[in-house]
């Protein structure tokens, strides 16, 4: 029935009159889908959308559920059995309604908008809801509407656990220092850089600008190996005798601090790891610094030194005049020398150094009576046995190696202090000779190049000899680069790299 | 069915852009909407506008559907007005789903999804609080408030459970056992065939289905499975057997088979 308007003069209200029907033909039926508006949700913009009602089976049946029906793995009458023991358990389970399951939809236009609607209930319990739409001859159609859905947008994204979430967040202040790190260096300009390497820590660079800040004591700070806290303690010390300027009382306070470095070498040896940029730092500022060191001295008590040195090579006597690191050299090398030699010859020989060292010393006592490094003599073929257990642990370290061969190749560079562990009883002193490995290449001890940190470079990516050159050069070894090219080609042909040549360049490399 | 509603299907969008009114009513029009048939009218929507004021919506039940109630029932109100109010907050859309009338027809009909339109205004249908109205109310407060259960005194014992010895059930087994006689011994390579026979759709059976599918007794049964079979004794496929890796030939999920037979042992 079409709608009747009568239309009447103006002070008469307008009424329209529309039939209302309700159609019963299909079995269609009506829903609602319900947005929040917050989601600028715009039906009529729709082009293509798809629906769908979630597959929940999965969740439904359980876990154990996708075992095979037949074949391989599957057992005979299973799901009788289960569903037998189900109900002498007295579980009923609902069968699966797969239209009861939510909707899920899919907008598309420029990107894929999901959707998934939940039925809502309790709308329609105390009242019923039609939808009325215009029918073709102008009267209204009423459809009841069976169910509510609230569409709500699927996220694509998993969101973070409370733990999660902490290390993100913990990542985040890593980018920011690591900002100010970059700062921090373009103010300091090129000297720190040139000593940062890639996979130095951000502790580290920080402990480095403590460093220099502190500029008067540089010195002291350069001598002490020790850990920043413990430095910290000898610093405050030091700066008191330095402003009193008296020698004496300085060495004495270098004989305490000595004695510490001792200890704290042995246990240096075993942890290491993370100090290992720091250390090669200290390295290269002590065999700096170690004139300085040595002029604070007094001039009879650098003698006193010297001498001492000398107490400890056993050879040759013109040790004296020969600079730390030769020496440091020079023992090593006999060092292999004993090696190669049987145990019980070894003994003998230093039976018979012993005694020439025995000699030598009478000799020196005469000259130098307050020295008690008598007992020095005696230890020292304990020593050495320890030194080749040592040696034997050491090499199963291998790859500690670069850490534990900056700490060694530290020790003979401060040559006087290692004098001043001597006349502690020093094992110290010892250790340093226990270092040399067994592929041993000379010079190599103190530059810091070792076959692993050789190995490290070339295992992360492939070099050149000069760029490999250039990253041993930068930690200051304090050696000439003829030495340092004739160290590392030694190093190679033992190591024996893969060798490829790229753009007319041979890079080196090694697979782990 | 069960399983075609999981397939994603477009939704036809053809009346998207349609406006149409969402109207509530109360239950006891629905009630009568729901009974009336659908070529009839069933009542007629009046919009009165007067220039200068907001349009006055009504609502009329057209007499056929006043007149559809039983006997015992209550007269409802004629006439109702009806509060228009946009929609705030949300979006609502309609969405109709077709389901399929008959499935024995010779082309399939699958489900079909529609759009209906979105909704532009909310209308709610309100009686006026006249002495029809009152009444009904009255009625329904009245039977609302009639207990549901009542007391109610018996003259004699209600017996709803006999006792049976012997259950009709229990009766047809024996009888069919007794039917069937005591199981003899077949020839061993029969029983193989059935057992590898058997193997090859499952892998793994417990004893009992075993003498079920074989017909053997339980003793010379196991015989032949010790020579065949392995037992596992441990979950997962607690007391069920399985040929030995030597009978049998399982394409698929061959590694996997193998690793579960070492987690067997």
């Amino acid at each position: 029935m079409a709608a009747s308007t009568s239309a009447s003069s103006s002070s008469q209200p307008t009424v329209q009159e529309y039939s209302i029907r309700v159609p019963k033909s299909l079995q269609k039926r009506y829903h609602v889908m319900r947005f929040n508006a917050t989601l600028d949700v715009d039906i009529s913009k729709w082009t293509q959308v798809k629906m769908e009602r979630e597959n929940n089976m999965k969740e439904f049946k359980g876990i154990d559920e996708d075992q095979p029906k037949f074949g391989a793995g599957s057992e005979f009458g299973r799901e009788a059995r289960e569903e037998a023991r189900r109900k002498k358990l007295g579980i009923m389970q609902r069968k699966y309604k797969p239209d009861d399951q939510p909707w899920i939809l899919k907008s598309y236009s420029s990107t894929v908008k999901k959707f998934k609607g939940i039925r809502e209930g309790g709308v329609s319990e105390n009242a019923a809801y039609y939808v009325f739409t215009h029918a073709a001859d102008g009267a209204i159609e009423a459809f009841p509407l069976q169910e509510w859905y609230k569409f709500q947008p699927i996220q694509r994204y998993k969101a973070l656990s409370a733990e999660e979430a902490e290390q993100e967040f913990s990542k985040r202040n890593k980018h920011l220092n690591f900002f100010s790190l970059m700062l921090r260096k373009r103010l300091k300009g090129d000297e720190d850089t040139e000593l940062e390497d890639g996979e130095e820590t951000k502790k580290n660079s920080g402990k480095k600008t403590k460093d220099l800040k502190i500029s008067e004591m540089d010195e002291w700070m350069d001598t002490s190996e020790e850990d920043s806290s413990e430095g910290d303690e000898e610093k405050d010390e030091e700066e008191k005798k330095e402003k009193k300027k008296k020698a004496k009382k300085a060495a004495n306070d270098k004989k305490k601090k000595s004695k510490r470095d001792t200890d704290l070498e042995a246990v240096e040896e075993s942890d290491d790891g993370d100090g290992e940029g720091r250390e090669l730092d200290y390295i290269s500022d002590s065999s700096e610094s170690e004139p300085e060191a040595a002029n604070i001295a007094g001039v009879s008590e650098e003698k006193a030194l010297r001498k001492l040195l000398t107490s400890d090579e056993d050879d040759s006597e013109n040790d004296e005049h020969k600079s730390d690191k030769e020496q440091s050299n020079e023992e090593e090398e006999k060092d292999k020398n004993e090696e190669k030699a049987d145990e019980n010859k070894d003994k003998d020989k230093k039976k018979k150094k012993t005694k020439t060292k025995d000699k030598k010393e009478t000799k020196k006592e005469k000259n130098d009576p307050n020295s008690d490094f008598s007992s020095d003599s005696s230890t020292d073929e304990d020593v050495k046995k320890q030194k080749m257990e040592k040696k034997a642990k050491k090499e199963e370290k291998d790859k500690e190696s670069n850490s534990t061969n900056s700490s060694r190749s530290a020790t003979p560079t401060d040559g006087k202090r290692k004098n001043i562990a001597d006349i502690l009883g020093g094992p110290s002193n010892k250790k340093q000779k226990l270092e040399p490995s067994l592929n041993y290449i000379p010079g190599l001890n103190e530059s810091g190049i070792t076959e692993d940190a050789v190995r490290k470079y070339l295992m992360r990516k492939p070099m050149t000899t000069t760029e490999l050159l250039q990253k041993f050069k930068s930690k200051k070894t304090g050696l000439s680069s003829d030495q340092l090219v004739n160290i590392m080609t030694q190093i190679l042909k033992k190591i024996n790299p893969i060798k490829q040549t790229l753009k007319g360049k041979m890079y080196l490399s090694l697979k782990s | 069915m069960a399983t075609s509603s999981h397939i994603d299907r477009d939704l036809d969008l053809s009346n998207a852009n349609r406006g149409v009114w969402l109207v509530k009513v109360p239950k006891y029009i629905a009630n009568r909407w729901e009974k009336a048939p659908g070529d009839i009218e069933v009542g007629k929507l009046k919009i009165s506008r007067t220039p200068g004021q907001k349009a006055q919506v009504s609502l009329t039940l057209s007499p056929a559907v006043l007149s559809l109630g039983k006997v015992g029932e209550e007269d409802i109100p004629k006439d109702h007005r009806l509060d228009v109010s946009i929609v705030t907050q949300q979006t609502l859309g309609v969405f109709s789903h077709m389901t399929p009338v008959s499935t024995d027809s010779v082309v399939p009909e699958t489900e079909k999804l529609f759009m209906e339109g979105r909704i532009v205004q909310k209308l709610e249908c309100r009686p006026y609080a006249d002495n029809c109205y009152m009444k009904l109310k009255l009625e329904s407060i009245r039977k609302a408030s009639v207990p549901v259960r009542q007391v109610k005194q018996l003259d004699r014992i209600v017996q709803n459970y006999k006792p049976v010895s012997d259950h009709k059930n229990n009766i047809e087994y024996a009888e069919r056992k007794k039917a069937e006689g005591k199981k003899a011994r077949d020839d061993k390579d029969a029983v193989l065939e059935m057992l590898f026979a058997a193997f090859e759709k499952h892998q793994y059976y417990n004893i009992k289905d075993l003498v079920k599918i074989t017909k053997q007794p339980i003793i010379y049964l196991k015989e032949i499975l010790n020579e065949v079979c392995n037992y596992n004794s441990k979950n997962p496929h607690k007391n069920m057997w399985e040929l030995k890796p030597e009978y049998r030939h399982y394409k698929e999920q061959q590694a996997e088979v193998k690793k579960e037979e070492s987690d067997d042992e």
